[in-house]
């Protein structure tokens, strides 16, 4: 294959304090353009935590990130402020909790997703370039929010629709990488699918590689082609979904359903 | 044998509670003791002259109304200052608040100091903010302007950076993670969730900004609070109701102005484009008319940036030590006026409260509406207004200080104080009732210990705020430290003025710290 798109080496990342975690020990991945893999594991076991730190987000919660991380050929713990505001710009990163700004309208919120293409003083203005505009109505029907919502309010848009509009907002980047943080844990099974399959659409479209973290067993089998199992930390597991046996794959990662394991 | 041992036991521990209670009783009449001899506190001499105090009102009537066209001009004047200031406080106040937020700025090397300078900023009361500009910039509006919008940020910054902890801070995170920059994500992340709680407060520092306003022409700074002055001086005390009356006036209205645009804010009224252009269009025609009328010019602006280095200089290299002793006893005094006068309002407002709300009372319906009025009416009679009036009558010094705040508190603790008994839970009362308490024990039993927590701590909040009253109003001649500021200001003694404020600013804020610790374990319980 291709040289990886995303590569991570010995990646270690610890949360000091009083009792510090180590969230994740030694983890090593390499990610192809065009892949789609879902990371999987219980809640705790640091996939919150891997994706955070590939952006480096993790720092937000002072987090201590060690090892070596390779976007595009960039050592991302290397980078400055600026270098990493470049990095960001190429990875769209999709939260749980859809992080819209409720008091914004729907387009508003999709357009943050073009801020680091659009000039300085235009975004601080608020008078962002027409094709931007175009773009940001285009990505919001194409993740099914009709043209007539686009003005209302975000606070005003279901879980669902909420979510949609955090695909947009991240579309417009044009990313290279998709990370999506348990993109579907805070809706009901039929929208979970809904959306997962915006993500395949996408990612069979337009061939951005995407990574998608999922507590899920269902829906992992259902659009993984590539698992990643995480454990205390650790990567488990890392295989095509052909050569996973789905038994002792369910019996390792998440334990026995009556809970013998 | 072991029965008795417990029952002495028991004994034992009430008669340590009675022994407690006794002496925390002879510590708080102590405590009263002092401060009624601080201020100079005197029945008989409030009896006796007390008469000239209504002798005084009635040189006053009838108010001299020819003198209105002469008053229209400082009245637009005090509305232009207020106007001006809560702007330019407003503008001044937005990066305090940005700046000051953890979640926005993750460092505490920025976020600490600017915090610590917003805390500063509030400390210092009203007119003194009055007195300093005038000294730095000169007589007149200017200086109001200057006062009114530090006095303005202080409030705003305050508040709104409550707010700013309580912000949702999932969605700057989504901003940061496109590859935003810092600017960026204030501007989509946090503003956005940040200015309707910022446009709330700039609309209430508005209102008292007016208040204000109306009476710090009294220290030299522009509007209708000069033209007090001059009548006060002259004994024309027919144009001096005149202006109180005015000044009442215009609190009230503007007051009814600013609840109808807060309601129409807060239901988020959605409001036709051109309505909208034509707000904001009448807004900004207020804020340049205002700029260009008050003539606020470089040279004042340059004039008092020096004498406020000067001030701050003054303090750290040679501040007046041999005037800190002086300062301590003022400061002291005033903490003593802010006693008395916060007991006194309260002890007055307590009946107040209960008749206010007819719910446990029983008291006819017209009676009680019109018992709520009175404390709204009072609440617009500005302290400073009532200290004159009563340093006229009983001569300068704390008596009239106490008496000020006394009476202007009624007017905040009256309308709370009715709130707080309109929300006890009614459960308890018709247990009583039920079981043929009579109305006395149902209020002894079963309202005062609902009500109490919640009157005490409106109290210390109460006093935490006549503390900055107090350490200000003896600069028209009221007692505590303000008196010694006025001494110094008028020898231009800077260094003195300068101890005055190392010793207000942490008395100030060692209060608010206390206050709002014992107020939080009162109402938590
Ligand atoms: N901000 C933080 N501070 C300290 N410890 C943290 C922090 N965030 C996560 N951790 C710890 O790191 C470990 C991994 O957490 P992480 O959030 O990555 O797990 P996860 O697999 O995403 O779980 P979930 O499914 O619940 O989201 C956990 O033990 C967690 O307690
Ligand atoms: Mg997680």
């Amino acid at each position: 294959m291709a040289t990886p798109i995303l590569r991570v080496h010995n990646l270690t990342v610890i949360y000091p304090g009083v009792h510090p975690v180590k969230a994740l020990d030694n983890v090593n991945l390499e990610i192809y353009p065009g892949e789609f893999v879902v990371v999987a594991g219980v809640s705790g076991s640091g996939k919150s935590t891997l994706l955070r730190a590939i952006n480096r987000l993790a720092e937000n919660d002072h987090a201590r990130i060690e090892g070596e991380i390779y976007f595009d050929g960039i050592n991302v713990l290397k980078a400055s402020r600026r270098q990493l505001r470049e990095i960001r710009s190429h990875i769209g990163f999709i939260f749980q909790e859809y992080n819209v700004v409720e008091r914004l309208p729907v387009l508003t919120n999709t357009l943050v997703g073009s801020l680091a293409q659009v000039g300085f003083l235009r975004s601080l203005l608020g008078r962002f370039p027409k094709e931007q505009i175009e773009r940001a109505h285009r990505a919001l029907v194409r993740v099914g929010i009709p043209q007539h919502r686009h003005g209302d309010r975000a606070a005003r848009l279901s879980g669902g629709q909420k979510q949609r509009v955090g695909i947009a907002r991240a579309l417009l980047q044009r990313p290279k990488l998709i990370l999506a943080d348990e993109p579907v844990a805070s809706l009901d099974p039929i929208t979970a699918n809904v959306v997962m399959n915006i993500f395949k659409k996408i990612n069979e479209d337009e061939g951005i590689t995407t990574i998608v973290n999922l507590h899920d067993p269902v829906l992992t089998f259902k659009y993984g082609k590539r698992i990643i199992g995480l454990k205390g930390g650790r990567i488990i597991y890392d295989k095509p979904i052909s050569a996973i046996n789905r038994e002792t794959f369910e019996e390792d990662i998440y334990g026995t359903v009556d809970g013998e394991g | 044998m072991a029965q008795w041992t417990e029952r002495a036991r028991l004994s034992g521990e009430v008669w340590l509670r009675r022994f407690g209670f006794s002496l925390g009783l002879l510590l708080l009449l102590a405590l009263y003791g002092w401060a009624l001899r601080g201020v100079e506190f005197d029945l008989s001499s409030i009896f006796k002259y007390g008469g000239k105090f209504f002798e005084l009102l009635g040189r006053m009537y009838p108010p001299d109304f020819s003198a209105l066209p002469q008053l229209v001009r400082p009245l637009l004047q005090t509305i232009q200052m207020a106007t001006l200031g809560t702007f330019l406080g407003a503008l001044m106040a937005l990066p305090l608040v940005v700046f000051g937020s953890q979640l926005v700025v993750r460092s505490a090397l920025i976020y600490w100091p600017v915090r610590a300078f917003m805390n500063i900023l509030r400390t210092i009361p009203d007119l003194l903010y009055a007195v300093l500009f005038v000294a730095a910039m000169g007589f007149g509006p200017a200086a109001g302007v200057g006062a009114l919008s530090f006095f303005a940020c202080a409030i705003i910054a305050k508040l709104t950076s409550e707010s700013a902890d309580n912000i949702n801070p999932k969605p700057i995170e989504a901003v940061e993670a496109v590859g935003a920059n810092k600017l960026q994500v204030i501007r989509y992340a946090v503003l956005p969730q940040l200015i309707p709680s910022f446009i709330d407060h700039v609309i209430y520092v508005f209102e008292l900004n007016v208040r204000v306003s109306a009476v710090m022409g009294y220290v030299g700074a522009g509007g209708m609070g000069m033209q007090l002055t001059t009548a006060m001086e002259w004994r024309n005390y027919p144009q001096v109701l005149t202006i109180a009356l005015l000044i009442f006036a215009l609190v009230i209205i503007i007051d009814m102005i600013a609840n109808r645009i807060r309601d129409a804010f807060v239901q988020g009224i959605k409001l036709h484009p051109v309505v909208r252009w034509l707000e904001w269009g009448i807004l900004a025609g207020l804020i340049v008319w205002s700029f260009i009328s008050l003539e606020v010019d470089l040279t004042r602006l340059r004039r008092g940036f020096g004498y406020f280095s000067n001030l701050v200089w003054a303090i750290t290299t040679e501040p007046a030590t041999e005037y800190l002793g002086l300062a301590i006893q003022r400061m002291v005094q005033s903490l003593q006026i802010a006693l008395v006068g916060t007991t006194l309002s309260f002890l007055l407002s307590f009946p107040l409260g209960f008749l206010a709300s007819r719910r446990y009372v029983g008291i006819p319906v017209a009676l009680a509406v019109s018992m709520k009025q009175i404390p709204n009416i009072i609440r617009a009679f500005p302290e400073l207004i009532l200290a004159i009036f009563f340093i006229a009558t009983f001569g300068p010094g704390p008596l009239p200080g106490v008496l000020a705040i006394a009476i202007h508190s009624i007017g905040m603790l009256g309308k709370f104080n009715a709130e707080i008994v309109e929300k006890i839970r009614k459960e308890p009362v018709e247990a009583l009732q039920s079981s043929g308490a009579s109305r006395l024990q149902v209020f002894r039993y079963a309202v005062l210990p609902q009500v109490l927590p919640e009157f005490l701590a409106l109290f210390i909040y109460r006093f935490e705020i006549n503390v900055r009253a107090a350490s200000v109003l003896g600069i028209v001649g009221a007692g505590g430290i303000g008196s010694l500021i006025n001494e110094a200001q008028s020898y231009r003694a800077w260094d003195i003025v300068g101890i005055c404020l190392v010793v207000i600013i942490p008395t100030v804020m060692a209060i608010d710290f206390l206050s709002a610790r014992i107020r939080k374990k009162l109402i938590e319980g």
